[in-house]
């Protein structure tokens, strides 16, 4: 009478039991009702649910401890390798590494099967009476995880799947990031404090990361702090020992690297060196993840991602940044390459009884070299031709500076004019509008055309030549250098007759110092060779051979000067 | 397309911010100068109602936590409140209640101020 009225009792509890399982789904619920239950029916005061972790080796297994009753446990959740007995219920005696189970006092085990396999271990320390299980106990237990081992199952799946999606959810979420702020640096890509500032509430957003640094060492053979949360210092040691990070560390427990003990210490988790290209130019140190979790591979592939484009995004700002400067000099340049040019005569004056050709071919956009003609009166010409030393923006400085003097000398011309006393007076003007390294070749003449005569004074320019019946004089007379001496010896002229079917030729030393693929220069004897060659022709059409054949010497090689030259004939 | 906006209710030293719309990369600048303002006028009880948020991202959740400490450590807080589980969510997965308060309704979050004050 007695005995059935227990046994309706124990199935009524076994009913009551399972359908309160079956309606949740919450792991750690159901096991800690499990326990609970069996707990109160045996009079047991301690026991343990843990649940196999990996499902490959039957004989040893990895458990993690689910549910705890009874015990203060501070591992809770935490893994436990065990070497199983074959029999489904055993005592700690038969246990292999019993010291975690003696110290809980436990004493009881039960495998728990879902169909044939293992899925957990109910582990239960003494009864209250310290008597053994009587068999109907053991019986009732059993049957109690056999009931509930389908609910456990279904949760540890459950479970899994829940992981899943949360993994899945925040991969989604990094992916929405790395998005966003790609779009973000597409539409306002100067902005590198825009960029920083979507960097940080990143990391705080994605992580809670409060504390990070970045070192970058991009254009400087060093790392140096681009971003931190808070101010950062870093010794040059420790600086040095960035440069040996190559792959992602975490930093967990003692470091037996000083470096990494005092990041480590400073609460910095993770660091994590960022490829750009193919050298690591950026390194990130990031603190502890707001739920303290650790740093997973895929944080690291999303941080890899979203550092890198952020790197990337504040490289090209600089670059940007470079490129619309380099634009900006150009655009000057042009500008001043336009000036140039306006100094430089536009048509040349037509002289009678004479033909008169001249061209300025610059190398870079604006240059050194100078040449002009320029009507005095009715029966006067001028002709100029200068090389200022050096090239670019600072040559054509000065090569404008010879330009107005010359002009000014010039507009005061008259019969008293002194070619030598102007040479001189041009020389002291640009020695003191210089410094000593900067100086220019000079020469210029004035043509006659009632005497047909050509006073000139060459201030150590290339000497140009003049053609007269097949023979070819170097013009040499005049002096130094302009700007080279302040007072030096005068300016001499020298005087040359122009009888019909002379050719003078002048010219710079781009002209006569051209270099073809092999170094060579073009020379002043090729020179004389197209004046002679062609001396037939009126001047316009030498000056074209003579370009022409330096095109063809030089073939399709950088200009590397400035190729000035005019060509006077009498016809 | 992406609107993100704030109105605001103030009360004493508490100020309730309701969130309209797309709270983003691009849009959490706004917020961001929404806590500067009321840094500037020594306001540290701020109240987040979302019910009118339709999303947020990482960059906008990365502003609150760039200002809870400022606001605590001058004796005020950020609470959440009126959150849809969509947003929850997000706050869930990335740890946020840990440091957060994130209350069912506005009403809830203004009886903490209150009794914590």
């Amino acid at each position: 009478m007695d005995d059935t009225f227990n046994k309706q009792l124990e199935l009524n509890s076994l009913i009551e039991f399972s359908q309160l399982i079956n309606t949740k789904l919450e792991l750690e619920f159901i096991l800690g009702n499990i326990l609970l239950s069996i707990m109160g029916k045996m009079m047991i005061t301690k026991g343990i649910l843990l649940i196999k972790t990996d499902s490959k080796n039957a004989g040893s297994a990895d458990f993690t401890i689910k549910a705890v009753k009874g015990l203060s446990l501070d591992n809770h959740g935490s893994r436990l390798t065990m070497n199983l007995p074959t029999e489904p219920i055993f005592e700690i005696e038969q246990l292999e590494n019993k010291s975690f189970f003696e110290e809980n006092r436990i004493r009881f085990f039960f495998k728990i099967y879902f169909i044939d396999k293992l899925i957990g271990v109910l582990c239960l320390g003494e009864k209250l009476t310290k008597k053994e299980l009587s068999k109907n106990e053991i019986l009732f237990i059993e049957t109690m995880l056999n009931l509930s081992s389908p609910t456990i199952e279904n949760s540890i799946r459950f479970d899994e799947i829940r992981k899943l999606n949360i993994s899945l959810s925040s991969q989604i979420q990094h992916l929405r990031t790395l998005f966003e702020l790609s779009k973000e640096f597409n539409t306002n890509f100067q902005d590198r404090s825009n960029i920083l500032r979507l960097l940080k509430y990143s990391l705080l957003g994605n992580f809670g990361i409060k504390d990070y640094i970045i070192f970058s060492r991009f254009r400087a053979d060093k790392f140096y702090v681009l971003e931190a949360g808070k101010e950062f210092i870093l010794d040059d040691d420790y600086i040095a020992e960035l440069g040996k990070i190559t792959e992602p560390e975490i930093l967990k427990g003692p470091q037996d690297n000083p470096f990494r003990q005092f990041m480590a210490d400073k609460g910095y988790r993770l660091l994590l060196p960022v490829t750009t290209g193919s050298t690591v130019d950026t390194i990130v140190c990031l603190a502890e993840k707001l739920n303290k979790s650790e740093y997973t591979i895929t944080d690291i592939q999303f941080l890899e991602s979203l550092i890198n484009l952020c790197i990337i995004s504040l490289d090209n700002t600089v670059l940007f940044n470079e490129y619309m400067d380099k634009q900006k000099i150009e655009s000057e340049l042009k500008i001043a390459r336009d000036i140039q040019l306006a100094l430089l005569p536009g048509k040349l004056p037509e002289i009678k009884g004479y033909s008169v050709s001249g061209c300025n071919i610059p190398a870079l956009q604006v240059g050194g070299d100078y040449f002009d003609v320029i009507k005095l009166c009715d029966t006067k010409y001028c002709f100029v031709i200068a090389d200022v030393s050096g090239k670019g923006t600072p040559a054509s400085l000065l090569m404008a500076n010879i330009q107005s003097a010359v002009h000014s000398f010039l507009k005061f011309y008259d019969d008293d004019f002194s070619i030598e006393e102007s040479t001189q007076k041009i020389n002291e003007l640009i020695y003191q509008n210089t410094n000593s390294e900067k100086f220019i070749t000079f020469f210029w003449g004035i043509l006659d055309v009632g005497k047909n005569t050509f006073e000139y004074v060459n201030a150590g320019h290339n000497y140009p030549y003049l053609l007269s019946d097949g023979n070819i004089t170097g013009l040499d007379k005049g002096g130094l250098m302009l700007g080279v001496l302040d007072e030096g010896p005068r300016y001499v002229s020298g005087t040359v007759g122009f009888k019909k079917g002379d050719v003078l030729i002048l010219y710079t030393d781009g002209a006569s110092e051209a270099r073809n693929g092999k170094k060579d220069e073009y020379s002043e004897d090729r020179i004389k060779d197209i004046v002679k060659n062609n001396s037939g022709l009126k001047a316009e059409d030498i000056q074209k051979k003579l370009l022409d054949d330096i095109a063809k010497f030089t073939e399709g090689e950088t200009q590397y000067d400035d190729i000035t030259l005019i060509v006077l004939k009498r016809e | 397309m992406d609107e993100f906006t704030i109105t605001e209710k103030k009360t004493d030293d508490l100020v309730i911010l309701y969130l309209n719309g797309f709270l983003d990369a691009h849009t959490s600048s706004v917020l961001e100068k929404k806590f500067e303002e009321l840094l500037s006028k020594k306001l540290y009880k701020v109240i987040i109602n979302f019910a009118g948020l339709s999303y947020i991202s990482s960059a906008g959740l990365g502003v609150f936590m760039a200002y809870i400490e400022t606001l605590r450590s001058n004796s005020g807080d950020i609470k959440l409140s009126n959150m849809s589980d969509k947003i929850y969510n997000i706050f869930d997965m990335l740890g946020f209640p840990i440091l957060f308060n994130i209350v069912r309704d506005e009403s809830e979050a203004v009886t903490l101020f209150n009794t914590n004050a």
